[in-house]
C-alpha cells in the first residue's frame, strides 16, 4: 500500500513537524517555526496526494500492465535509505537556523544516504534476481562501506573513551583504566575457559560495554573536561611569581605530578623533615663538596622528592634578570620550579642552563619557598 | 577491470539463492591482463613463481648496490686520512650500505626463495593470497627504489642503519636523507609484514594431504619461523619509525631531551625489532644449509626435531637478548648481567644447529657440488661468526668490543657467512629447478673459492683492527693511533680492502656463471637426487605447480617415492626402484581434472605505487599525499570489486573445455 | 706477548692473519697501537682483561674442535662409491648431550662474566670524581669542587684531555649536550655512552703515569671521527702541580707586545664563545663567553689554559710538532707527567695544523657551518666557522694562545 515515494514523503513530514516542535520550543523568533511549519504542512499534502493516487501502484483491472509495469518486476527489497535521506534534509535544514555542526551532519548524513539509494536502485535492476541483485550492491559498496564504517566506528569508541578520560579527575582515570583492565582480562579469561559460550552472548557483552561507553563518552563530553593546565613547571611559574610563593597556585592543583625521566638523573635534591636541601647523585657525591655541579648547556634531569611532610615546591633562583647580557636576554626567567610537590611526591625538573654561576655575582641558589633553612648552592663551570 | 559479471541469463536453478559462478558478461574499463608472455606477464603476476623469481632478481640487483657501497668504504679505510669519501658521503655510504643489504639485499632474497619455494614444498599450488603476494613485491620494489632516490636528491641518510636518536632529528641531520630512509622502510616494512601473514597461512592451511607439521621440509619449517619473527618484529619497527617520522616532519618531541625523552627509547625499540632481525636474515639461510647438506650427504638430517625446535628457541629467545647491542648504553649492572645471560643462552641452539649439520654428514656420502660448498662454507664461517659472538656476550668483554671493527667482523661472518652463503648454496641447489637449466659447476667453484678467500680477508682482519681499538664508523683513522706492530691497523685495513674486492670478483663470478650457462642443455628432471616436494614436479615447475596433489606419507617425501628399504628387521638396505623422471610422469599420468588458478591483476602494482606517491608527498608536499591517497583508495577499490579468477570471456582465446570450478583454485584476496 | 714487526713476507702475514682470524685465540698483542684492547693499565681493564682472555682462548678452543670434526667428516664421509647410508633420523640420546655440553660450557661463562659486571660497577672506592661532557665534536672535562683528587677549591674547565692522579680510583660522570657520545680509554676501562639528560659513571685508574689514547665510539654525526680524548696520567705530586697550574690567575700579556695585541684580537674575535677566565673588558668587568647564544650545543672549550694541553679540536690535531709530541708521548713513565707539564713551547708548536685551523676551522674538520645548511639549527653553527681572519691576526692570536699556559 505504502509506496517508496510514500514513504519518503510520509518520513519527511514527520521529521518536518518534529523540527517544527523543536524549534518552537528551544529558539527565540518565529521565522523559523514558520518555515519548518510551511515545509511540514506541504510534505503531508504531497504524502496525502501521493497515497491517494496510488503512485505507480498498478490497477488490477489493466490486464496489459501485469506484464509491462514495474510491478511485474521483482518488488524492490526493503529500505531505510529513503527515511534516512529525509532525516538527513531535515537535519540540514534544522542545521541551517541553528548550529553548522548540526548542518554538517545533515550534508553527511543526506549524501551518504543518497549513495546508498542510489547504490540499491541500480544494483536491483541487474538482474531478475534478488539475491544476486544484493550480491551485487555489496560488491559495489561494501569496500567502501565496510572501511568508513570501522572508522566511524573505532572513531566514535576513541572520542568516547577520550572524553570520559578527560572527564574524570586524574586520580579516577588510573582507577578507571585499572577496572577496564580487569574487566577486559576476565572477559578473554571467561572466552578462553569457556569455548562454548555462545558468539551472540559475546557480541551482546560487547555491544553493550560499547553503548555504554558511547553514552558515557556523549554525556562527559556534554559535562566538559576537568580543567587541564598545560603549563606544568618552570617558565611560565617563573613569570607569575609562583615560584617565590609556598602557596598553591591553580597550576599546582591542576598540573600532572609526572616524573619523566627516573632514570640515570643528574641529580636527586631531597627536601626533608628538617627543612634542608641535600642532593644525591647517580654514584657517590664529590667528597666534601658542599653544592651541586651541573654542566653547563647540557639537558640535566634534576628530581626533587618531598619528605617535608607539607606540600613544597623547589625553586632555582639563577641570579638577578641583569646577569645575562644583550637586550634579549630581558625577558628570560631567572627562576625556574616546579609546581607544588605533595608529601612523599617526586617531581622532574629539565634545566639547560647556558650562563656559567660566575656570571652571577651571588651564584645560583636552590631554594623551597616557604622553608628558611632550605638552600642549596648550584655550580654551573 | 571488470566491475561486476551479469549472471546468465537464465537464472540459476537451484533456487538457493547462490549466485552462479560463471560469469557471462562483465561490467568495467579494462579487460584483465591475461598475457602469460611479455612484460605484462610479469608486471600484472600473481603466480608466487614469477613473483619469487622478481624478488630474487632485484635483490641481486641490490647486492650489487649495496656491495659498491662496501667498495667505496673499503677503499676510503685502504689508507690513514682517505680522501675517496667526504665524512659526509662516507656517512651516508656506511648507513645505506647496510640498509641496502640488510632490506634490501637478504630479507628479499630469503623472500624470493620462500615465495618460490615454500608452496613447492608444502605441495600446494600458490600461497594463500597471490594478489597479496604480488602487492609485498611490487611494495618492496618501490620501497628500494624510494629509499635510493634520496642519493639524487640533496643526499641519502647519514645517522647509521640504527639512527640513533636524538643523532637522527632534524637539527642534527637536516638534509631528507633520514625521511627518504624512514619513509623507505617503513614501505618495505609493509611488504614483509603483508608477505609474512601471507606465508604464515599458506603453510598453517595449504600443505598438502599427509603433510603434517613435523613432515614439513626443514627450509618451509625455518621460513615459517621467520616469518612468525617479522610478524612480530616489524610492528616494534614500524612503531619506532612512525615516532621518527614524527619527531621529524611533524615537530614531536619523542626523542628531545629538553622536552623530557630519554633517547633510549629508540635503541629499545630499534633493537627489540633489530635483533630478531638477524634470525630473520640467518634462519633462511640455515633452512636452505639443511636441505642441502642431507641431499648431498644422502641422508636425512640429523635430529629434524632437533633442528626444527632448535630454530623455534631461536626465534624465541631471540626476542629477549635485544639489549645486548647496549651493554654501553648505560643499563645498569642487573639489567647488563640478565641480557648477558639471555645471550648466552641463545648460543646453544645455534649451537645444536651447527652440530646437527657436523651429524647429518657423519656417515654420508659427501657429494661437493657448489652448492654443497656454499653450505659447508656457512658451517664453517657461522661457526666463526658465533664464537666471537660469544666473546661479546660477555659484557665486559664487550664494552671493549661493541661499536669497533671487532662487531663488524663479527657480524659479516654471521651476515654474509651465516646468511649470504646459504642463500648462494640455494641458487646453485635450486637453479635448475627455477630456470631448467644448471649452473656450470666450474664456474661455480671459482664463484665459492673466490668468495671465500675474499671473504676472510675482507672480514677477517676486521678482528685485528677492532681489538686494536679501531671504532666503527670512522671516515677516517690516524697514523697517530694505528700502532706500529705487527697488528697494526695500516697492514690489516689495507688487506682488508683487499679482500672486499676479492669478494666482488667472486660475486661477479656469479654473474658471469649465470651469463656462461645461459646455453646450457636443459638439466635433468632430478639433477640432485633429491628429497622434498618441490622436486616432484617438472623443472621449471608449471604454473599450478604439480598436476595432481601430492599426498605424503613421509618426511623426504620424494626420496621414498624413489628408494624403497628392502633390508630385513633391523638391517636397512635403500634400493632405487623408480628414478625421479619415472615418479614424475606418474604424476602426470594422474592429473587432476580441473585447475583453476587465480588470475594476473592490475591492482597490487598500482597500490604499491601509490605508496611512494604518499611517502614523497610526505617530504614535499601535501598535494603528493592527495594524489598517492586517491590513487591508493581507486586501487583498494579496483582491488576489492574483482573476482579472484578472470572471466572467461578476457581470455583470448577462450580456453576450451568444462568451465565448472575445481576445488583447487586458490583463495584469493 | 711482543711481535716484533716485519713487512716483507706477506702471503705468510696474510696465512698467519687468516689464522689469528680463525682462532681468535691470539689477538690483541701489539705493543704499539694506543687503543689496544688487550693492554692493560688499569685495574679495571684489568678485570676486563682477566675474563676476556680465557674466554677467547675457550672460544678458539671450541673453534678449533669444531672445525677438526668438520674436516676429518669432509674427508672420511666424501662420497668413494659406497652405499647408500642408512636412513636414520637421528639419536636424541647423543643430541641431549651434545646440546648439555655447550650449556654448561656457557653457564661456567657466566658465572665470572655477572661477577666482573658486578665488580666494575662499584663505585664505594671512589677518591675523585671528574665530570665529561660529550659535544658534537669534542670532550669537556670538568673538575668540580671536592676534597678528592687531592682538593679542589676551585672549578677546573679542560678539554679534550683528562688529566689523572695515578693509583687513584678516579669516577668519570659524563653526559653529553646533543647526541649520544662514548668514552672510550680502551686500556683504562671499557667504553660508556654518554647520553644526553642521563648521567652514565665510568671508573677510571691507571698504574702508570701515562698518555692514555681514546676515541669516541658511538657514531656521533658528521665528524664522529675527529672526536678523540686521551687521559694523562701523571703522579700525584706532578698532578698537583698541573692543579695549581690550572687554578692560577690570569696574567694579562705584557703591554706592546704581539700577545697584547693578540689579547685585544681575542677579545674581538673570539670571546664571545671562547671563555678565558679572567679576560676583563675595558671597564674592568669580567668578560663572560655567551657560547650558549652562538653555537647549537652551547658549549666551546675553554681557552684559559689552553696551551697545557698538547692536542686541540676534538683532540684531533697536535698542538706539538711530530718531534716533540714524540718527546712527551714516548716518554718514560717517571718522565712523562714532567714533559707533559712543560706545555706548548713556541718551538715546540705545531703551527702549521694550528694555523690552518685558525685559518678556516671548517675547512680541516667537517662541521656544520655552512650557512644554507643551519635553517633547522636558527642559524646556530655546529661547531667553529670560518671567522675569516687575516693572517696577522692569526699571528697574534697564536702569540696571544702560546701564553695561555
Amino acid at each position: 500500500m505504502f509506496t517508496t515515494g510514500s514513504k519518503f514523503l510520509i518520513g519527511s513530514a514527520v521529521f518536518a513537524i518534529i523540527a517544527t516542535i523543536a524549534y518552537g520550543i528551544s529558539q527565540d523568533g518565529v521565522m523559523g517555526t514558520i518555515g519548518l511549519a510551511s515545509a511540514a504542512a506541504a510534505l503531508s499534502f504531497l504524502a496525502g496526494v501521493n497515497i491517494f493516487t496510488h503512485d505507480s501502484n498498478v490497477s488490477g483491472s489493466d490486464a496489459s500492465a501485469i506484464d509491462s509495469c514495474a510491478a511485474a518486476e521483482p518488488a524492490p527489497a526493503n529500505s531505510i535509505w529513503p527515511l534516512a535521506f529525509a532525516l538527513g534534509a531535515v537535519v540540514l535544514a534544522v542545521g541551517l537556523i541553528t548550529y553548522q555542526a548540526v548542518f554538517i551532519i545533515g550534508i553527511v548524513l543526506l549524501l551518504a544516504a543518497g549513495a546508498e539509494w542510489t547504490t540499491q536502485a541500480w544494483a536491483e535492476q541487474a538482474s531478475a534476481e534478488a539475491a544476486h541483485n544484493s550480491e551485487v550492491r555489496s560488491r559495489i559498496a561494501n569496500p567502501l562501506e565496510f572501511p568508513l564504517a570501522a572508522a566511524i566506528g573505532v572513531g566514535l569508541i576513541v572520542y568516547a573513551f577520550s572524553r570520559v578520560m578527560l572527564w574524570l579527575s586524574k586520580t579516577n582515570t588510573v582507577i578507571a583504566l585499572g577496572v577496564l583492565g580487569a574487566i577486559i582480562v576476565s572477559v578473554a579469561f571467561l572466552l578462553a575457559y569457556r569455548p562454548g559460550l555462545r558468539s551472540r552472548t559475546a557480541v551482546g557483552v560487547i555491544g553493550v560495554g560499547v553503548l555504554a561507553l558511547v553514552v558515557g563518552g556523549a554525556a562527559a563530553g556534554l559535562d566538559g573536561e576537568r580543567d587541564v593546565h598545560e603549563q606544568e613547571t618552570t617558565v611560565d611559574l617563573a613569570h607569575e611569581g609562583i615560584c617565590e610563593s609556598p602557596e598553591e597556585f591553580e597550576a599546582d592543583h591542576n598540573a600532572s605530578q609526572s616524573v619523566a625521566a627516573t632514570a640515570a638523573v643528574a641529580a636527586t635534591i631531597t627536601l626533608d623533615d628538617s627543612g634542608e636541601l641535600n642532593y644525591e647523585l647517580n654514584g657517590p657525591r664529590p667528597e666534601g663538596a658542599t653544592a651541586l655541579t651541573l654542566q653547563r648547556s647540557s639537558p640535566s634531569n634534576v628530581l626533587f622528592s618531598n619528605k617535608s611532610g607539607e606540600e613544597r615546591r623547589l625553586s632555582l633562583n639563577l641570579g638577578p634578570a641583569t646577569a645575562g647580557s644583550g637586550a634579549d636576554e630581558e625577558d628570560a626567567p631567572h627562576q625556574v620550579c616546579t609546581t607544588l610537590v605533595e608529601f612523599d611526591g617526586e617531581q622532574n625538573l629539565t634545566l639547560i642552563i647556558g650562563l656559567p654561576s660566575i656570571a652571577a655575582e651571588d651564584g645560583y641558589h636552590f631554594f623551597v619557598p616557604g622553608v628558611e633553612s632550605a638552600e642549596l648552592e648550584l655550580i654551573v663551570p | 577491470m571488470a566491475i561486476i559479471e551479469r549472471p546468465p541469463e537464465t537464472p540459476a536453478e537451484t533456487g538457493t539463492g547462490a549466485p552462479a559462478a560463471a560469469a557471462s558478461e562483465s561490467y568495467g574499463f579494462f579487460r584483465r591482463p591475461v598475457e602469460t608472455k611479455g612484460w605484462k606477464a610479469w608486471a600484472f603476476t600473481v603466480d608466487h613463481k614469477k613473483i619469487g623469481i622478481m624478488y630474487g632478481a632485484i635483490a641481486m640487483m641490490f647486492f650489487f648496490v649495496g656491495g659498491l657501497e662496501a667498495l667505496l668504504i673499503r677503499l676510503q679505510l685502504a689508507q690513514a686520512d682517505g680522501q675517496i669519501l667526504s665524512a659526509d658521503k662516507y656517512n651516508q655510504m656506511f648507513t645505506m650500505h647496510a640498509t641496502t643489504m640488510v632490506f634490501l639485499f637478504v630479507m628479499p632474497m630469503a623472500a624470493a626463495f620462500a615465495n618460490y619455494m615454500i608452496p613447492l614444498q608444502i605441495g600446494a599450488r600458490d600461497v594463500a593470497f597471490p594478489r597479496m603476494n604480488a602487492l609485498s613485491l611490487w611494495l618492496f620494489i618501490f620501497g628500494g627504489i624510494f629509499i635510493n632516490s634520496s642519493w639524487i636528491l640533496g643526499g641519502a641518510a647519514d645517522g647509521g642503519w640504527f639512527m640513533y636518536a636524538p643523532n637522527s632529528s632534524v637539527p642534527f641531520s637536516p638534509t631528507n636523507g633520514v625521511d627518504f630512509w624512514v619513509l623507505g622502510l617503513l614501505i618495505t616494512g609493509i611488504a614483509s609484514l603483508v608477505s609474512a601473514i601471507n606465508l604464515i597461512v599458506t603453510v598453517l592451511n595449504m600443505r598438502a594431504p599427509g603433510m603434517s607439521l613435523m613432515r614439513m621440509p626443514i627450509f618451509t619449517w625455518m621460513g615459517l619461523v621467520t616469518q612468525l619473527l617479522l610478524l612480530f618484529a616489524m610492528p616494534v619497527i614500524t612503531v619506532a619509525l612512525f615516532l621518527l617520522m614524527f619527531q621529524r616532519n611533524y615537530d614531536a618531541t619523542f626523542f628531545s631531551v629538553e622536552d623530557g625523552a630519554d633517547p633510549l627509547l629508540w635503541q629499545h625499540l630499534f633493537w627489540i625489532f633489530g635483533h630478531p632481525e638477524v634470525y630473520i636474515i640467518v634462519l633462511p639461510a640455515f633452512g636452505i644449509v639443511s636441505e642441502v647438506l642431507p641431499v648431498f650427504s644422502k641422508k636425512p638430517l640429523f635430529g629434524y626435531p632437533f633442528v626444527v625446535f632448535s630454530g623455534a628457541a631461536i626465534g624465541f629467545v631471540g626476542f629477549g637478548v635485544w639489549a645486548h647491542h647496549m651493554f654501553a648504553a648505560g643499563l645498569g649492572p642487573i639489567s647488563v648481567s640478565v641480557f648477558a645471560v639471555a645471550t648466552m643462552a641463545i648460543a646453544i641452539p645455534t649451537g645444536v644447529k651447527i652440530i646437527n649439520w657436523t651429524l647429518t654428514m657423519w656417515g654420508g656420502k659427501l657429494r661437493f657440488t657448489t652448492a654443497m660448498l656454499f653450505a659447508v662454507g656457512l658451517i664453517v664461517e657461522f661457526t666463526i661468526g658465533g664464537l666471537s659472538g660469544v666473546t661479546h656476550a660477555v659484557a665486559p668483554s664487550d664494552t671493549q668490543q661493541t661499536d669497533t671493527y671487532y662487531i663488524v667482523a663479527h657480524f659479516h661472518y654471521v651476515i654474509f657467512g651465516g646468511g649470504v652463503l646459504g642463500l648462494f648454496a640455494g641458487m646453485y641447489y635450486w637453479w635448475p629447478k627455477i630456470f631448467g637449466k644448471m649452473l656450470n659447476e666450474t664456474w661455480g667453484r671459482w664463484n665459492f673459492w673466490v668468495m671465500i678467500i675474499g671473504m676472510n680477508l675482507a672480514f677477517g682482519p676486521m678482528h685485528i683492527v677492532g681489538l686494536q681499538g679501531q671504532p666503527r664508523r670512522m671516515y677516517v683513522w690516524t697514523e697517530n693511533r694505528a700502532g706500529e706492530g705487527f697488528f697494526n691497523l695500516g697492514f690489516w685495513n689495507f688487506v682488508s680492502t683487499i679482500g672486499a674486492f676479492i669478494l666482488g670478483v667472486g660475486a661477479l663470478l656469479f654473474l658471469f656463471n649465470i651469463w656462461a650457462s645461459r646455453k646450457n642443455p636443459p638439466a635433468p628432471i632430478d639433477p640432485w637426487d633429491a628429497r622434498s616436494l618441490e622436486w616432484l614436479t617438472e623443472s621449471p615447475p608449471k604454473e599450478h605447480n604439480f598436476d595432481r596433489i601430492p599426498s605424503v606419507n613421509s618426511l623426504d617425501e620424494f626420496f621414498h617415492r624413489k628408494y624403497e628399504d628392502v633390508g630385513e628387521g633391523d638391517q636397512h638396505d635403500y634400493k632405487r626402484v623408480a628414478t625421479g623422471a619415472e615418479v614424475i610422469a606418474n604424476e602426470e599420468a594422474h592429473a587432476d581434472a580441473h585447475i583453476h588458478m587465480p588470475s594476473p591483476s592490475y591492482w597490487p602494482i598500482v597500490l604499491a605505487f601509490s605508496v611512494p606517491v604518499l611517502a614523497y608527498g610526505v617530504i614535499y608536499s601535501s598535494l603528493l599525499i592527495a594524489a598517492g591517497a586517491a590513487i591508493a583508495i581507486m586501487a583498494m577499490f579496483g582491488w576489492a570489486l574483482e573476482p579472484p579468477t578472470a572471466d572467461e570471456s578476457e581470455f583470448d582465446p577462450p580456453p576450451s573445455g568444462d568451465d565448472e570450478p575445481s576445488k583447487e583454485v586458490a583463495v584469493s584476496v | 706477548m711482543e711481535t716484533t714487526s716485519t713487512v716483507n713476507k706477506m702471503s705468510r702475514r696474510i696465512r698467519i692473519g687468516l689464522i689469528a682470524a680463525l682462532g681468535l685465540a691470539v689477538a690483541g698483542c701489539a705493543q704499539d697501537a694506543p687503543q689496544d684492547t688487550f693492554d692493560p693499565a688499569g685495574e679495571n681493564a684489568q678485570k676486563i682483561q682477566d675474563l676476556q682472555v680465557p674466554i677467547f682462548i675457550l672460544a678458539g678452543v671450541v673453534g678449533l674442535i669444531v672445525l677438526s670434526v668438520l674436516t676429518f667428516v669432509l674427508i672420511r664421509f666424501r662420497d668413494r662409491g659406497q652405499a647408500i647410508p642408512e636412513q636414520s633420523h637421528g639419536n636424541p640420546m647423543l643430541e641431549i648431550v651434545l646440546t648439555i655440553i655447550p650449556a654448561l660450557i656457557l653457564i661456567g661463562i657466566s658465572i665470572p662474566t655477572v661477577g666482573t659486571i658486578l665488580a666494575l660497577s662499584e663505585t664505594d672506592d671512589t677518591e675523585c670524581i671528574i665530570n665529561v661532557t660529550g659535544q658534537q665534536w669534542w670532550w669537556e672535562v670538568d673538575y668540580p669542587v671536592q676534597d678528592g683528587c687531592g682538593g679542589i677549591s676551585d672549578v677546573i674547565i679542560t678539554s679534550g684531555q683528562m688529566v689523572i692522579p695515578t693509583g687513584t680510583e678516579v669516577l668519570v660522570r659524563g653526559t653529553s649536550r646533543d647526541v649520544i657520545h662514548s668514552w672510550w680509554i680502551p686500556r683504562l676501562n671499557g667504553k660508556k655512552d654518554m647520553v644526553p639528560g642521563r648521567v652514565h659513571n665510568v671508573r677510571l685508574q691507571a698504574d702508570e703515569p701515562g698518555i692514555y689514547a681514546g676515541q669516541c665510539t658511538e657514531f656521533c654525526g658528521l665528524s664522529h671521527a675527529n672526536m678523540r680524548m686521551e687521559v694523562i696520567a701523571m703522579d700525584p705530586d706532578d698532578f698537583e702541580t698541573w692543579k695549581a697550574g690550572q687554578m692560577a690567575e690570569y696574567v694579562a700579556p705584557e703591554e706592546g707586545t704581539l700577545a697584547a695585541e693578540g689579547e685585544a684580537t681575542f677579545i674581538a674575535q673570539c670571546s664571545r664563545c671562547h671563555q678565558v677566565n679572567g679576560l676583563e673588558d675595558d671597564d674592568g668587568n669580567p668578560i663572560i663567553a655567551r657560547p650558549d647564544l652562538q653555537v647549537y650545543s652551547g658549549a666551546t672549550p675553554n681557552l684559559s689554559w689552553l696551551m697545557t694541553r698538547n692536542t686541540f679540536a676534538g683532540a684531533s690535531w697536535d698542538l706539538l710538532t711530530p718531534e716533540c709530541r714524540a718527546d712527551v708521548w714516548d716518554a718514560s713513565p717517571e718522565t712523562v707527567g714532567e714533559k707533559y707539564l712543560e706545555g706548548v713551547s713556541p718551538e715546540c708548536l705545531n703551527s702549521v695544523d694550528f694555523r690552518e685551523w685558525l685559518r678556516n676551522a671548517p675547512a680541516k674538520k667537517p662541521m656544520y657551518t655552512d650557512p644554507t645548511e643551519l635553517e633547522e639549527t636558527g642559524g646556530l653553527p655546529r661547531g667553529m666557522p670560518d671567522l675569516g681572519l687575516g693572517e696577522d691576526q692569526i699571528d697574534q692570536l697564536v702569540a696571544y694562545l702560546l701564553e695561555r699556559q
